[in-house]
């Protein structure tokens, strides 16, 4: 579906600017120049007020990326449920370091708590999300998804 | 109301806040954020806390509005403690650069680090502490983040020294209505910038190197050229400067705003090497000749009304840009500078008998844009680019420290007569309304052909954004109206466009106050300042002995050894130019 | 005690009548043929109701003002951003009972004078946002949303907003700016949002969970509802229990219950997991004070306590924990959600997100205690927002509890 077809399915009214950027991001996978500035023109907002916004949010990308990003909890009660060890067998495994860019392919992030905290340690890969994640599970699931 | 302040009672206004009562009363208050031209301040940089009675904690003074009986205190413990704190922190991406920093000596940031005895290093470690590899890793993440702007002629970005203090984003979106910058990303990674981190496209009005505290967004400096061509023997270097910097020029040498240092200027720049100094402001009267001529032919023909100003690079970018069904009102007269420039290496060099390939034409502006303008494809009428170089005021004044040349101590030069005598009007040029009147002084008189008794024309004088009026010369009744800032420019246009306003001739100025506020002027420059310098050149033109273009010697005998009359063939050819529909398209 | 989980099992999410039999929607329509907006008010007010997203003011103050507030437009928000770590009781309300908290959102956009109505929901929670949506629809069907509800001349429109991802959302005013399509930024407070707050309209946003409390309270009545829990604020209040408890998840107790209670009574957390020794319990989520052995026994309510309970989420810490990693854990946290507007939380976070990194792998320098305690104390009296204070509580606990810890290597 093109950029222009999404964004027929909103009015342009600024509330409706976050929700219109996220299915972009959903069907683009980024929300790119190009598809800033149909934005931009439909909802009549400078470029720059748009692209401002984009980059504030965390679901929401302003540029291509080649790389996988593995990303782990943070959150203390995934903690408390082993996340570090889960992020060791990770680091072992790819010989990555946690939030360090070094690797053309992945990259391992924290991320912010996703309110699962029952189902923890939760591990998402692009928009792939894993729960109760133990340290011997990890080699499945990098095997199967990277 | 009063209210208190250090136990000691001031006046205030209802909606006034405690910053500005501070400001009025010669209250220190550190400020990063805060501007006067750019209310309400949106209290960022946590700079200007105070302790109140009212409130628990701490409150930034720049938005705390005054209440009856309200008290409060700005040295207590707890504040001096925050500012530490607070400039440590800000302090910490820029500790060790000033060495080699633009804005060495004239950043706020310093300043304010200085006044409060910040250590520097305290969150960072030095760059010989830096062993350990997650350390380098930190020096690699900081400058993957940084963004280098230097794509476009006018105007340096470097967001290393970004405070993220949003005065540029609100110059640029409120005053100019451009909006170019915005704030982005989030979290440590928020910095001031482009979408997608483009290079600037904008109007270079350069009124957001004006406000920038650091050195983040500077003039492009190009004082290297200016150095290499004095040095070069083969090269005869001519500069001219602008009505409005003479008024300026001192501030960066602690004058206070207004004083009138335009010999010293002179002998600024033949202390440094320039070969001749010639006054742009005769250039300003020329420009009146053409530009009178130009409105009095359109008027008759009722063509393309209303004619606009084009003196202003910014305003016609502005046009260029982003309404280019106006470019056929704008006027064909290039600026005093461009014409000064061309006729430097036509008329001038003929008359000397030097060849215009050894020129290397320089002028001080007070503008950013003009450096665009110089490089424009249109100008090279004299088969060489008219104006090889434009520095702006505070370059000048750099350049000046670094060869440690003090204007105090020169003596006062005057121009070279060749091209150096000027008139009130053409020194009117500096300030919004300038060119308006220095252009119905020289109509008023063509048209009604009677020598005006008056020549103020007060009426379109004062600070107000959008000022209009309808003159009656002779049969001639002429709407006219003078703008300044693009906010109001960008008004103007859609009331043209909606048939709510008619004018006959109408003067633009992209800057706030026009050139005397423009973006190449020392900093800083707000409401107050501009107000001292416009003082200053009214002043001048008061005290002038010409104050009418047409009475200018020096452009009669141009006309009648060279250019015949306003707008004949060779005045069109070297005095005027076209312009560009530049809608969407990537320079 | 249960007042919001009540009859949670035996009602279908995805089945309005389910809801409906267990008395759903009467509250409404007393109030639609029997109350005025200002009655309605008065009640609120009565029982005592304080918001449960952790700021605790008084619900039926902070609608008085927003019905005494003349304007052409206003908004009633129900807050599911829930970004707090550890928290997930507002999601569970909605995908156990999302009529509950639609029926509590038309009951306060009465009250108020407002004809529209936003569920601003977690970006995460996808499957929540679908289910209200569902429940929305449903709803509509029987007139019990949108355009004359319950045959009346009274309408009121409910959107679900979903967020695109920052803590910081949660935050009132932040989370308006989100929905008019800016940055999530706090704003200068005041104007408080029940005055100026949505396109400068009177607005107010309210916890999902302190919603979910109001049909109850105009069922039964606002005497009964402020005889429960504490008087200082009344009624019960959804707790989730995680770390090293037995029972980890949600429990409904009354407020003014302690924490030791809440963490070892057998109807509740049970204890310690076998083999585990308590340490420490953190109280509210990472922005939530450590709370010793020796202070388990004060009772939680939203008045003024040594620890307050925020959004009442309860991480009990084992002996066997790593503190480095509690504390990279919160201050990567609060460096990942600052927002970014004010000098010291954006630089603050940062580089105390440094320090956090090197203690990680024992890095000590001479100056890192200066600098924690320099740092904390900016945090907790410098900044734009709340969100600086919330970053130095946890830390600023563990640094006076644990600070030989810390920095052994």
């Amino acid at each position: 579906m093109g950029i222009q077809k999404i964004l027929l399915q909103f009015e342009p009214r600024p509330e409706n600017l976050l929700a219109a950027l996220k299915e972009i991001q959903k069907e683009n996978g980024y929300v790119g120049e190009k598809e800033a500035e149909k934005i931009a023109k439909y909802f009549s907002l400078p470029l720059a007020q748009v692209y401002s916004a984009a980059s504030f949010y965390d679901q929401i990308k302003t540029e291509k990326t080649r790389k996988k990003i593995i990303k782990v909890c943070s959150g203390g009660p995934c903690l408390s449920e082993k996340s570090m060890e889960v992020v060791r067998q990770i680091e072992m495994m790819l010989k990555i370091e946690m939030e360090n860019d070094g690797h053309s392919k992945y990259k391992l992030e924290w991320m912010s708590c996703m309110g699962m905290c029952d189902r923890g340690p939760i591990v998402m890969i692009d928009d792939q999300v894993f729960e109760k994640v133990r340290p011997e599970m990890v080699d499945d699931i990098l095997r199967n998804y990277l | 109301m009063q209210i208190k302040i250090n136990d000691k009672s001031y006046d205030c206004n209802e909606n006034d806040t405690v910053l500005a009562v501070c400001k009025k009363n010669g209250i220190q208050m550190p400020t990063l954020c805060a501007h006067p031209d750019l209310l309400p301040s949106e209290g960022v940089c946590r700079m200007c806390l105070v302790e109140t009675n009212q409130a628990k904690g701490l409150v930034s003074s720049c938005t705390q509005k005054v209440s009856q009986g309200l008290e409060v205190f700005t040295e207590t413990q707890n504040i001096n403690k925050a500012r530490k704190i607070n400039l440590e922190l800000l302090w910490a991406d820029h500790a060790g650069k000033c060495a080699q920093c633009k804005k060495n000596g004239r950043c706020e940031l310093q300043k304010l680090a200085e006044e409060y005895n910040v250590e520097g290093f305290k969150f960072v470690p030095r760059r010989k502490e830096l062993k350990k590899e997650n350390e380098l890793d930190l020096v690699k993440d900081n400058w993957s983040h940084t963004v280098l702007d230097e794509k476009n002629p006018c105007l340096s970005r470097d967001s290393q020294y970004c405070i993220e203090c949003r005065r540029c984003v609100k110059v640029c979106k409120e005053i100019q209505t451009v909006e170019s910058y915005a704030v982005n990303n989030r979290s440590s990674r928020t910095n001031v910038g482009t979408p997608f981190n483009q290079p600037l496209d904008c109007i270079f009005c350069g009124q957001c190197a004006l406000v920038c505290p650091t050195a983040a967004i500077t003039e492009k400096d190009e004082t290297d050229k200016f150095e290499t061509a004095i040095v070069d023997p083969r090269k005869m270097v001519v500069v001219q400067f602008a009505p409005s910097v003479r008024f300026s020029f001192g501030e960066e040498f602690d004058q206070p705003p207004g004083t009138f240092w335009e010999g010293k200027l002179v002998a600024s720049l033949k202390a440094l090497g320039a070969d001749k100094v010639f006054d742009t402001t005769l250039a300003a009267d020329l420009t009146i000749m053409e530009e009178a001529n130009e409105l009095i032919e359109r008027t008759k023909n009722k063509k393309n009304e209303p004619m606009f100003t084009s003196c202003c690079p910014s305003w016609v970018l502005f046009i260029e840009k982003y309404y280019p069904e106006f470019i056929p009102n704008l006027s064909t007269s290039k600026s005093p500078q461009q014409m000064l420039g061309a006729l430097a290496k036509t008329y001038w060099a003929q008359k000397e008998k030097i060849h215009p390939e050894n020129i290397f034409s320089v002028s001080v502006m007070p503008c950013t844009s003009k450096k665009y303008e110089s490089q424009r494809e249109e100008m090279r009428a004299s088969g060489h680019r008219d104006v090889d170089l434009v520095i702006t005021v505070r370059e000048l004044a750099r350049l000046l420290r670094k060869k440690k040349i003090n204007p105090l101590y020169l003596e006062e030069e005057k121009f070279d007569p060749a091209l150096g005598i000027s008139t009130g009007a053409g020194i009117l040029f500096g300030q919004s309304g300038g060119v308006m009147e220095a252009a119905l002084r020289t109509a008023a008189e063509k048209i009604s052909g009677k020598k005006l008794e008056k020549v103020e024309f007060e009426m379109i004088r004062g600070e107000a954004e959008y000022r209009c009026a309808e003159i009656e010369i002779g049969d001639l009744k002429l709407r006219i109206a003078v703008v300044h800032e693009i906010r109001n420019a960008r008004k103007l246009l859609e009331d043209i466009k909606l048939g709510k306003a008619k004018f006959d001739f109408v003067e633009v100025m992209a800057c706030p106050n026009g050139c005397i506020g423009g973006g190449g002027m020392p900093q800083p420059t707000n409401k107050f300042v501009r107000k001292a310098r416009i003082e200053a050149v009214l002043a001048r033109d008061k005290g002038m002995p010409l104050r009418k273009s047409h009475e200018n010697p020096a452009v009669q005998k141009i006309y009648k050894e060279f250019l015949g009359e306003p707008g004949s063939e060779k005045a069109e050819e070297l005095l005027h130019t076209k312009y560009k529909n530049r809608k969407n398209k990537k320079d | 005690m249960q007042i919001l989980t009540r009859n949670w099992d035996k009602i279908d999410p995805l089945n309005i009548d389910s809801y409906i039999r267990q008395r759903g929607y009467e509250a409404l329509q007393k109030v639609i043929r029997n109350m005025d907006g200002a009655e309605v008010i008065v009640e609120i007010k009565s029982s005592g109701l304080r918001g449960r997203g952790g700021a605790g003011f008084s619900t039926g103050e902070k609608w008085e003002t927003a019905a005494k507030t003349a304007a052409d437009e206003k908004y009633f928000i129900c807050n599911l951003d829930e970004s707090e770590p550890g928290t997930y009781k507002d999601r569970t309300i909605a995908e156990k009972n999302p009529h509950q908290i639609l029926e509590g959102i038309l009951i306060g956009a009465y009250a108020i004078g407002a004809k529209k109505a936003y569920v601003y929901i977690n970006g995460n929670y996808k499957k929540q946002a679908e289910i209200l949506r569902i429940a929305i629809d449903q709803a509509r069907e029987k007139e019990l949303v949108g355009r004359g509800i319950l045959g009346s001349a009274i309408d009121v429109e409910i959107e679900v907003f979903e967020g695109a991802g920052a803590y910081i959302c949660g935050e009132e005013t932040a989370l308006l700016n989100s929905i008019e399509g800016k940055r999530g930024e706090p704003r200068l407070k005041p104007p408080f949002p029940p005055v100026s707050g949505l396109f400068g309209k009177p607005t107010i946003v309210n916890n999902a969970e302190t919603v979910a409390n109001i049909p109850y309270i105009i069922r039964q009545g606002a005497k009964k509802y402020s005889q429960i829990g504490s008087a200082v604020s009344p009624g019960t209040k959804l707790f989730v229990l995680s770390g090293a408890v037995k029972n980890k998840g949600i429990v409904e107790a009354p407020l003014g219950i302690t924490a030791q209670e809440l963490i070892y009574n057998s109807l509740y957390g049970g204890g310690l997991e076998m083999g585990k020794e308590f340490w420490f319990a953190q109280i509210g989520g990472a922005s939530g004070r450590l709370v010793p052995a020796g202070k388990l026994d004060q009772p939680l309510t939203y008045g003024n306590c040594e620890y307050p309970l925020g959004s009442g989420s309860i991480l009990v810490v084992d002996k066997n924990a790593n503190i480095k990693d509690l504390l990279l854990s919160w201050a990567g946290f609060f460096h990942r959600e600052s927002c970014g507007k004010c000098a010291p939380c954006r630089e603050g976070t940062y580089r105390l997100w440094e320090i956090a990194k090197r203690l990680k792998s024992n890095d000590f320098r001479e100056k890192d205690r200066e600098n924690i305690e320099d740092i904390l104390w900016t945090l907790s009296n410098t900044t734009f927002c709340p969100l600086g204070k919330f970053a130095s509580v946890a830390w600023g606990d563990a640094v006076k509890m644990f600070w030989d810890e810390i920095f052994k290597a």
